[in-house]
C-alpha cells in the first residue's frame, strides 16, 4: 500500500475487537492504523493522510465521546465513525452533535462498517478538495489592495459604480478604474466568475 | 403486616403498659371483692355462732333465776340450802360472778352473795320487787364490768345474778376471734357491755350484724362488727397475681417480639432475594455488555476469514489467522457466560474450602464493567498463597460484590481523577482479612454507627439491606465485617477464620 491510499484509524481498547476489525478492514484492501488509546492514536496520526477514524465510545480514561469533541483542537479533520456496545440514544445524539458521521452498534456487520468507512473517506476527500479550491481563491484575493477589496465587496452586493462611488466617497471614474484593476488581478472575465471566486474564498 | 405493626412503637409500648396496668387493677378488684364476700360469709357464720351462744347463756340465766325463785317458794328462808344451791350454780356457769339473794328487812335489803362484792342499790331492788314474777319480771342493771339481773320471789325477796361482761365477750368470740367489736345492749338502748379491737383504717364500711336475743326475759340486742377484709388487703396474693400478670405480659411481649422478628427475618429474606436478583440483573446487564466485545470480534474475524478465502488465490495464512482469532474470542465469550452462571447458581449450603483471593478476583471481574464506566482506578494488593476459609464461595462473592458496589457508588461523589478503590487481602493470625477501601469521602458518624442496621441507607432508593445481609453471611461463616473511616474514604474489613471444607 502506498501513502496515497486512504488510511482507516481504528481506536478501541479491546484487543480482540481491535485485532478482528483491523483484519476485516484490511481484507477489503483498506490500510488500517489501530490504536488502543487516544495518546497512541494522536501520536500515529498523519495530518496529510486521507481517511477516517473509527472510534469506540466506551474506553477507560478519556471516553470516545470526549475525544470526539476534542478532535478539532488537535487538528484532526478526519470524519468519525462511532462504535458502541448498545444503542444509547443520549450517546448517539451527543456523537452526532460532536460531528460524528456515522453511529454503529456492536457487533457490527462488515457491509455496514465498510460502507460507513467508504462514505467517510469520500467525505474527507471532498472536504479536502473544497479546501484546496478555497485556498486558491484566497491566494488570488490576497493580491488586491484594501480599496479594491472594498469595491469588490460592493460589486458582489450588486451595487452600481455610481452607488459605490457615493458610498466610498469617490468619483465614479475612480471606482471604474478599481473595477478594471481587480478584474484583471483576479483573472476573471465576467461578473459571474468574480462572484464565484469571491464565494470560494470566503467559504474557508 | 397487622395494623399494630405500623403503630408508633412508643405509643404501642405505652398502650401495652396501660393495658397491663388495667389488668392488674381488675385483678386487684376481683381479688378484693372475692376476699370481701368470703369475709362476709365467714363473719355471718361467726356472728350467728356468737348470737347462739349469747342466747343460750341468757336462757341459762333465766332458768337459774326461775330455779332460785322456785326454791325460795319451796323452802322460804332456808339459808343453807339456798347458799349451797347458789354456789353450785355459780360454779356451773362461768359467766356468773355471783349469785345473790336479797331479803327485805326493817332496816333495808340484806344481801347474801356467793362472791361478796357491793350490794345492789335498794332503789333497784325495790323496783325489782314490784315486778311481777316469771320471765317478764327480769330486770337489768348495768355495772362497770357487766350487768345484774334481778328477779323477785314475792314482795320481800329478790334474786340477782351478776353477769361478767368479759366472760360473755369471751364466750361470744370463742368461734370468731376476728370481730372488730362486739356489744350487747338492752332493748331500750342501754349498753350492757362492749368490746372493741383496734382496727386498721379501711376505705370500706365495716361488716355488721345486729340481732335481738331470742329470750323472753332478756331481749338484749347483740351487735357484732367485722373489718371488711378479714385479713386486710391480701397483699401476698395481690403481689403474686401481679407478678403472674407481669410475667404473662412479658411472655406476650416476648412472643410478639419473636413473631415480629420472625416476620422481619422473613421479609429480610425475601428482600435479600430481591436484592440478589437486582444485583444479578445489574451484573447480567454488565456481562451482556461485556459479551458484545468477543461477539464483535468473532463476527469481524469470521467475515475477514471468509474474504481472505474468497480471494483469488485464497490467502490461507491470513484466513487461518482470522479464524483462530474467532476461536479465541468465542472462548472468551464462553468464559464470561460461565462466570455469569456461577454467579447465578444457588449456593449449596455445605461449607467448601474457599480461596478468598479467587473470590475477590471473580468479584472484580464481575464489577470490571462498572469500574470502567465510572473511571474508577482499582488497586489490588493480594497476599499470595493465603489459606482457605470455610463457607460458600458464591455467598462470599456476593458480599465482596456488594462492598465493591457500595464503594463504586461512594466514588461517584468525588471527581474522576480521585476515584480509587483499594482491595487488599492479608493473613492475620488465624484469620484471612480482606479490606475494601475507597476514596469516596467516608461515612458520617451516624452512618458509621448504623451502617449494618437493617433498612438503614444513605443511598437514594436504596433498601438498606445490602450490608446487613453481607454481615449475616459473614457471621454465619464465623467471621466479622467491620466499617471504619480511613484517609479520604470508608474501609470495610472482612475477617474470616482459616478453615477447610466441612
Amino acid at each position: 500500500m502506498n501513502q496515497q491510499s486512504p488510511v482507516v484509524y481504528l481506536l478501541d481498547d479491546d484487543d480482540g475487537v481491535r485485532g478482528s476489525l483491523s483484519m476485516l478492514l484490511s481484507s477489503v484492501g483498506l490500510r488500517v492504523q489501530a490504536a488502543a488509546n487516544a495518546e497512541a492514536f494522536i501520536a500515529s496520526f498523519d495530518r496529510d493522510a486521507i481517511g477516517c477514524l473509527i472510534l469506540d465510545i466506551r474506553m477507560p480514561g478519556e471516553s470516545g465521546l470526549q475525544l470526539l469533541e476534542r478532535l478539532p483542537t488537535l487538528g484532526v479533520d478526519l470524519p468519525v465513525v462511532m462504535l458502541t456496545g448498545h444503542g444509547d440514544m443520549a450517546a448517539c445524539r451527543r456523537a452526532f452533535r460532536g460531528g460524528a458521521m456515522e453511529f454503529l452498534t456492536k457487533p457490527v456487520d462488515e457491509d455496514a462498517l465498510i460502507d460507513a468507512v467508504q462514505a467517510a473517506v469520500r467525505t474527507h476527500i471532498a472536504s479536502r478538495e473544497r479546501g484546496a479550491v478555497t485556498r486558491a481563491a484566497q491566494e488570488r484575493l490576497a493580491r488586491l489592495t484594501e480599496r479594491e477589496r472594498e469595491v469588490l465587496v460592493h460589486i458582489v452586493d450588486g451595487l452600481s459604480n455610481k452607488q459605490i462611488a457615493r458610498r466610498l466617497d469617490l468619483s465614479p471614474r475612480t471606482v471604474e478604474t478599481h473595477r478594471a484593476n481587480l478584474f484583471e488581478k483576479l483573472g476573471v472575465d465576467s461578473l459571474a466568475q468574480l462572484v464565484r471566486l469571491y464565494l470560494d474564498g470566503v467559504r474557508g | 403486616m397487622p395494623a399494630a405493626m405500623r403503630l408508633n412503637p412508643r405509643l404501642f409500648l405505652l398502650g401495652s403498659v396501660l393495658a397491663w396496668l388495667a389488668c392488674c387493677v381488675l385483678f386487684a378488684a376481683w381479688l378484693i371483692g372475692n376476699e370481701r364476700s368470703r369475709t362476709r360469709d365467714d363473719f355471718t357464720t361467726q356472728a350467728r355462732i356468737a348470737y347462739s351462744i349469747l342466747t343460750q347463756r341468757a336462757e341459762q340465766q333465766e332458768a337459774v333465776l326461775a330455779s332460785l325463785v322456785a326454791l325460795e317458794h319451796a323452802m322460804p328462808g332456808n339459808a343453807p340450802v339456798m347458799s349451797n344451791f347458789a354456789l353450785s350454780i355459780q360454779h356451773g356457769y362461768p359467766q356468773l360472778v355471783s349469785v345473790e339473794r336479797y331479803g327485805r328487812e326493817d332496816t333495808g335489803w340484806r344481801m347474801f352473795s356467793t362472791n361478796g362484792g357491793a350490794a345492789a342499790p335498794s332503789r333497784q331492788l325495790d323496783a325489782a320487787a314490784d315486778q311481777p314474777g316469771g320471765t317478764a319480771g327480769t330486770q337489768v342493771a348495768v355495772l362497770d364490768d357487766g350487768y345484774r339481773l334481778f328477779r323477785a320471789a314475792g314482795h320481800d325477796v329478790v334474786f340477782a345474778l351478776r353477769v361478767s361482761a368479759p366472760a360473755l365477750a369471751e364466750l361470744a368470740q370463742s368461734g370468731a376471734p376476728s370481730f372488730q367489736s362486739v356489744q350487747m345492749r338492752t332493748a331500750d338502748g342501754r349498753t350492757l357491755w362492749r368490746y372493741e379491737h383496734p382496727a386498721a383504717w379501711s376505705p370500706w364500711p365495716a361488716l355488721q350484724l345486729e340481732k335481738q336475743l331470742n329470750t323472753r326475759g332478756q331481749p338484749f340486742v347483740m351487735t357484732a362488727t367485722h373489718a371488711p377484709l378479714g385479713a386486710g388487703v391480701p397483699w401476698g396474693r395481690l403481689v403474686l397475681g401481679w407478678s403472674i400478670l407481669g410475667a404473662a405480659a412479658a411472655l406476650a411481649a416476648w412472643s410478639m417480639a419473636q413473631y415480629r422478628s420472625r416476620t422481619l427475618a422473613q421479609r429480610q429474606l425475601r428482600l435479600a432475594q430481591a436484592t440478589r436478583i437486582n444485583a444479578m440483573g445489574e451484573v447480567a446487564a454488565g456481562i451482556a455488555h461485556e459479551l458484545n466485545q468477543p461477539l464483535t470480534a468473532v463476527l469481524a474475524n469470521t467475515q475477514a476469514s471468509v474474504r481472505w478465502l474468497e480471494d483469488d488465490p485464497p490467502d490461507l495464512v491470513r484466513a487461518r489467522e482470522a479464524a483462530s482469532g474467532a476461536v479465541q474470542q468465542a472462548r472468551r465469550a464462553g468464559a464470561i457466560l460461565k462466570r455469569l452462571r456461577e454467579f447465578i447458581s444457588p449456593h449449596t449450603g455445605a461449607a467448601e474450602a474457599v480461596d478468598l483471593n479467587r473470590v475477590v478476583d471473580d468479584a472484580l471481574s464481575l464489577m470490571s464493567e462498572t469500574f470502567r464506566q465510572r473511571q474508577i482506578r482499582v488497586v489490588r494488593n493480594m497476599a499470595p498463597n493465603l489459606p482457605t476459609v470455610a463457607g460458600s464461595a458464591v455467598a462470599f462473592e456476593q458480599v465482596i460484590v456488594n462492598l465493591l458496589l457500595n464503594a463504586a457508588d461512594a466514588l461517584l461523589h468525588v471527581p474522576a481523577p480521585q476515584r480509587a478503590l483499594h482491595i487488599d487481602s492479608t493473613l492475620d493470625g488465624p484469620q484471612v482479612v480482606v479490606v475494601v477501601r475507597d476514596s469516596g469521602g467516608g461515612l458520617n458518624a451516624e452512618a458509621l454507627a448504623r451502617v449494618f442496621e437493617p433498612f438503614y441507607t444513605t443511598k437514594e432508593g436504596g433498601m438498606g439491606l445490602g450490608l446487613t445481609i453481607c454481615e449475616s453471611i459473614i457471621h454465619e461463616a464465623g467471621g466479622t465485617l467491620g466499617a471504619a473511616n480511613v484517609d479520604a474514604g470508608a474501609a470495610f474489613t472482612l475477617r474470616l477464620p482459616v478453615g477447610a471444607a466441612t
